[in-house]
Formats: C-alpha cells, sequence, structure tokens
C-alpha cells in the first residue's frame, strides 16, 4: 500500500483509518490519520504506528462485538463468500455517542488470488447516523399520534430529543386569512401574541425561501424550518436551543429540523383528515338512524292527523273541538317539518354544481325575505364583493343554509336594529361571508355546540338546521363558523372556495 | 249505487280511521290488514276505489303485490297508495303497475276524499258537510 508515494499521501490525508492486516489479522501498517485519530478519541497509547504494528487487529477493537464481528468478517472473505463486509458499531468517545462504519476488504495475490491480508477502514458517521436515526424514530412516533394534542407533544418530544433544544413551538396557517398562529409550544416564556409577534419575520423568511433559518438570541440560537405539503403552506416550527453548535454542527440539525417540520407537516395533515373523516363517519351513522326514525315517524303522524280530522268534521260546529284539533293538527305538521328535515339531513341530495356568484343567491334571498324584515323593523346593512365571486355552487342547496343563518340572525337581533351583511373574495381564493345581529350574545358554553345536531335552545327547534346548513357548507368545500359577544354581537361565517 | 272500497293497511289505528273516512251509506268498504287478505278480498269482489300501504307488516313491497292484483282482478278501480316510504323507485313502480294517486304520509284525509269523490265515491267528510 505504501509503494506509491502519491496515493498514500491522499490516503494519510482522509478523515478515516485504514489498517492492514497479515490473514491472520496481525496488523501490518497504518496510514498517518490514525495517529490523529487514536489521539482524538483517547487512545494515545496507540497512536503511535509502531504500538499497534504487529498487534491483533481485534485487540484494538474497544468492544467484543466488534471483535466478533471482525472475526466473521474475515470467515466470509476468506471462504469467498464475501468480498467486503461492513457494519455500524459504536464506540463512545469520553464526552458524546459516536458511531462508526467498519469495512474489511481482501488482499489478494494478483496471480492465484489467495488471500494475502485484510483492509480494514474505518470512518465515523455519527451525525448521519444519529439523525436517520432520530428521524426514523420521529416518525414512527408521529405516525401513531393522530390525535393532535398528542402529536405536538410528540414532536416535542423528538425534537428535543434530535436537537436538545430549550424551547420549541409550532405555529400553523389560518386557513381563512393564512396569519401564522402558534398552536403549541414549550419552553418558551411570556405571552403567545408576544412570541408571534417576535418570531414573525423570521417565519416569513422561512417560508418565503423554503429553507432553516437560524438566528441569533441573547442566549443561544432559534432554528425556524417551514412547514410546507402539497397543498400549501402549513405552518411553521421554531426550535430554541443554548447549546453551541459548531458550524458542521449546524449545517447538520438544519437538515434534521427541515426533516423533521417536513414529517410533522404530513403527520398534521394526516391528523387533520382522520378527524375529518371520522366527522364524516359520524355524521352518515347518524343521517341513517335519523332516516330510519323519521319514516316511521310518518306512519304515527297519520294516524293521529287523521283521527284529528275526523272528529273535526263528525263534531261540526263546536268551537271547542275545533279548537283543539287545530291544536292538534298545527303539532303533527311541526313534527312532520321536523321529519322531513331528518330525511334531508339523513339522505342529503347530492350537490348540482354550477359556476355562480353566491352573493346573486343572497340578492334573491333579500328580495324574498323583504317581509320578515318589515314586520321586524329591521334594516339590512350590505357590503358585497367586487367583481362578484365565482364559485361551484348548488344555488338551491345554498339558499337553504343563507335562508337559515338569515332568519336565525333576524329571530335574535332587536326589532328595528341593523343587520350586517358582508362579502369579499380574499386573495387566497375563498369567498368570505359574514352576517352580524346584535342583541343577546350566544353562551360560550352554547358556541361550540350550534352545529352539532339535535342541538337546540330555541324552544320548538329541531337541532337540525345548523347541522344540515354545515354539512351542505362542506360539500361545497367551504367553512361556516360563528362567534359571538356581547360588545360585537352574533357573526356567522361562511367561505367557499372561489377561483381567482 | 253503491261503491266498493278496499283498505289495506297493516297499522289498526291507520286502518280504521280509514274505514272511518269512507262509512257512509253509499259505500260497501272491506279491509285487510295484511297482503293476504288483500288478495283474498281482490279475488272475491271487484272494487272502485283501492287505498293500499305501500309496505305491508314485513312485506316491503305488499302494496306492490296489491296493485298488480287489482290490475288484473279490479282493472277498473282507482287505487291511492299511501307510504311513509317515498322514493322514485316506488313511485315509478306503483305508476306502472296501475295506482292512480301515490301519496306521501302524513296526508291530509281532505286530500284522501278529494280524489275518492272524483272517483264518485263519497266519504264521511261530504256526508258532514251535506
Amino acid at each position: 500500500m505504501a509503494e506509491v508515494p502519491f496515493e498514500r499521501r491522499v490516503l494519510d490525508a482522509l478523515p478515516l483509518t485504514i489498517w492492514t492486516t497479515d490473514p491472520d489479522g496481525r496488523i501490518t501498517s497504518t496510514h498517518g490519520s490514525w495517529n490523529r485519530f487514536a489521539l482524538e478519541n483517547g487512545a494515545a497509547e496507540l497512536a503511535r504506528p509502531g504500538n499497534v504494528i504487529g498487534q491483533l487487529v481485534f485487540d484494538a477493537f474497544a468492544d467484543r462485538g466488534s471483535r466478533e464481528q471482525a472475526e466473521r468478517a474475515m470467515q466470509l472473505i476468506r471462504s469467498g463468500r464475501s468480498e467486503r463486509v461492513s457494519w455500524e458499531f459504536p464506540c463512545d468517545a469520553p464526552w458524546e455517542s459516536r458511531v462508526f462504519l467498519m469495512q474489511v476488504t481482501a488482499i489478494r495475490a494478483p496471480d492465484d488470488h489467495v488471500v494475502r491480508g485484510f483492509v480494514f477502514a474505518t470512518v465515523d458517521i455519527t451525525p448521519n447516523h444519529a439523525s436517520r436515526e432520530v428521524l426514523l424514530d420521529a416518525g414512527i412516533a408521529l405516525s401513531r399520534a393522530i390525535d393532535l394534542e398528542r402529536l405536538y407533544a410528540e414532536v416535542g418530544l423528538q425534537v428535543q430529543r434530535a436537537i436538545r433544544c430549550d424551547g420549541l413551538c409550532l405555529a400553523l396557517a389560518d386557513d381563512e386569512t393564512a396569519a401564522l398562529r402558534v398552536q403549541y409550544s414549550t419552553g418558551y416564556q411570556g405571552t403567545t401574541r408576544a412570541l408571534e409577534s417576535r418570531l414573525m419575520p423570521i417565519w416569513l423568511d422561512a417560508l418565503a425561501n423554503g429553507r432553516v433559518v437560524v438566528s441569533g438570541l441573547d442566549q443561544g440560537l432559534e432554528l425556524t424550518a417551514p412547514m410546507t405539503t402539497t397543498e400549501g403552506v402549513l405552518g411553521v416550527m421554531t426550535a430554541w436551543t443554548t447549546n453551541a453548535h459548531s458550524p458542521s454542527d449546524l449545517e447538520a440539525t438544519q437538515r434534521l429540523m427541515a426533516s423533521l417540520a417536513a414529517q410533522t407537516a404530513a403527520a398534521i395533515e394526516r391528523a387533520w383528515l382522520v378527524r375529518r373523516v371520522e366527522q364524516k363517519r359520524r355524521l352518515e351513522a347518524i343521517g341513517e338512524v335519523a332516516t330510519g326514525v323519521a319514516h316511521e315517524l310518518r306512519n304515527p303522524l297519520f294516524g293521529i292527523s287523521s283521527a284529528a280530522q275526523l272528529l273535526q268534521f263528525r263534531v261540526g260546529q263546536d268551537a271547542v273541538v275545533e279548537r283543539n284539533v287545530g291544536r292538534i293538527l298545527r303539532e303533527v305538521d311541526r313534527l312532520n317539518r321536523m321529519v322531513t328535515s331528518l330525511l334531508e339531513y339523513g339522505r342529503p341530495a347530492a350537490l348540482r354544481l354550477a359556476e355562480g356568484d353566491p352573493d346573486s343567491v343572497w340578492d334573491e334571498l333579500l328580495e324574498d325575505q323583504r317581509p320578515l324584515l318589515d314586520a321586524r323593523g329591521l334594516l339590512v346593512h350590505r357590503v358585497r364583493a367586487l367583481p362578484g365571486a365565482q364559485c361551484q355552487i348548488d344555488a338551491e342547496q345554498l339558499a337553504q343554509v343563507f335562508l337559515n343563518v338569515f332568519v336565525n340572525a333576524c329571530d335574535a337581533a332587536p326589532a328595528g336594529s341593523t343587520i350586517y351583511i358582508q362579502s369579499q373574495v380574499l386573495t387566497t381564493g375563498t369567498w368570505r361571508f359574514r352576517i352580524t345581529n346584535g342583541g343577546v350574545a350566544i353562551p360560550p358554553e352554547v358556541l361550540p355546540r350550534v352545529f352539532e345536531i339535535f342541538f337546540s335552545t330555541k324552544s320548538g327547534g329541531t337541532g337540525i338546521g345548523l347541522a344540515l346548513c354545515q354539512r351542505i357548507v362542506e360539500d361545497h368545500g367551504g367553512t361556516i363558523g360563528i362567534e359571538s359577544t356581547p360588545e360585537d354581537g352574533t357573526t356567522v361565517t361562511i367561505t367557499l372556495p372561489a377561483l381567482l | 249505487m253503491s261503491k266498493s272500497v278496499l283498505i289495506v293497511e297493516d297499522e289498526e289505528n291507520i286502518r280504521d280511521t280509514l274505514v272511518e273516512l269512507f262509512d257512509v251509506p253509499t259505500n260497501l268498504t272491506t279491509q285487510a290488514a295484511t297482503l293476504d287478505e288483500a288478495l283474498a278480498a281482490l279475488k272475491a269482489d271487484g272494487f272502485d276505489l283501492i287505498v293500499t300501504d305501500l309496505r305491508l307488516g314485513g312485506k316491503r313491497d305488499g302494496g306492490l303485490q296489491v296493485m298488480a292484483a287489482s290490475g288484473l282482478l279490479s282493472p277498473d278501480a282507482t287505487v291511492i297508495v299511501l307510504t311513509a316510504y317515498p322514493d322514485e323507485d316506488n313511485r315509478f313502480a306503483s305508476l306502472r303497475l296501475g295506482a292512480t294517486h301515490f301519496l306521501e304520509k302524513p296526508v291530509d284525509l281532505a286530500t284522501i276524499a278529494g280524489l275518492a269523490a272524483q272517483a264518485g265515491v263519497q266519504t264521511a267528510m261530504d256526508a258532514s258537510k251535506t
């Protein structure tokens, strides 16, 4: 090996160790880097080449596993079953865990190909190996965590393991406004709002450039990785670490952050998907039950109304009978309306989509509902998107949704007050509509439940209307939400995807 | 001239109400609670008006069998179908089998009485008015 001076020089410069041995494993030579390597790894007694030459290669290994592995490798090569054997082995220096890759190859005589010796080459693969393991572990952990809260905690744990960070925060982009909001943070002091405003420029930098941004703090560093999916920007992940990083470590850490962010983004997306599917399944199950019950209710309803009508005709002009039969029939009517909406909810009609402007659905509705407004002395203040939105809509089903929220707003608004209706097309390609009414706010404990089926606080309400609205809007790929405070009144927001 | 009416309905309360609706001196009303009873009645007599439920007991297509039989045995009868399970398939099948009207429960008795009157059949509602 040492016959060609240039090759030898190159070899000596490489950051790896090389030994050659005779067929029995006695070390015959080492290259120049061995000396530095041995010193750096706390084996000063082996540093001088003369101290290892002639030793058995097995004695140079600290652990028994490696010794056995070396023996097996030599046997495999000798027997001709393998020309090259490699394996990874841990070799802990006093201050850190390290991983090496060992590769054994044969030195064969040029004429008869008999094994004359072996080359043992070792390279330190610590950073790659560690990050691969971390990523593997993180991948497994994240694929298990479907619940979002658990997912965030798991991300925290994995990032902590990978980077030894002191703080971590995850911010996700709001669907509607695209603003970044902290969803999870650990190790950071102060308010979420303060954290958001401090980190926002860094987040935007990371997202704009699609890379991990490193920024300095009074204490330590912050690494921010963008989280993107095929759908677009999901959010960002920032880790704060006070562990000093050498430039090469930092580079490896940046790569690790980028991979973790990608895995996290995929996991969050999957969690959302699972949640949507579960929600959908639940609604379908409810729908099925609702349909069955609704049909069965129609027979007794028919029985009740028929008997009441017969009674009315038989008795003739009797005010008391007349009044009470009227009551029975009105109640039957109410039950029947409930049955009808249950059936609509349980077996939703397929959307018949056509390109249209949802605001023109409102035009028609407001025209039709003028009597309702007049009766209560309500005014409508309307600001509409200009130019109008182009959406894929089922105008008939949307009209049902709009009527529902409109009637709710009118019912809740104090007589003589103003109802605010506003629509706009957002730059994210969304038609956003808001209807706001004054009056008594919806209690905070009720608010999250208003779209639940069979949940109603109105006397005589069925709890189907808004659940059906939500279903129709979501079938359109849109969202419906509600906010209510004593100061700002109640606002229902509906969004639909719009063509830009 | 008296009219013959067949009421086919598995639910007793509803059947009784319908029978009462048609209980006027000019009608001969027969009632059936099951498909077998209905088929037996159809074999025994011709009818001017048949009011039938679509589902009979466990038989989803009981009403359709009643219609098929009445098409053969009382081809001129007016057939009113009442159902709590209206769907397009049932409506289509019923109309093909000769049903004249396909009504969704709950329906106003006045509507049934109106359709009966079109077929020249009187009801208690007409009687109470006069």
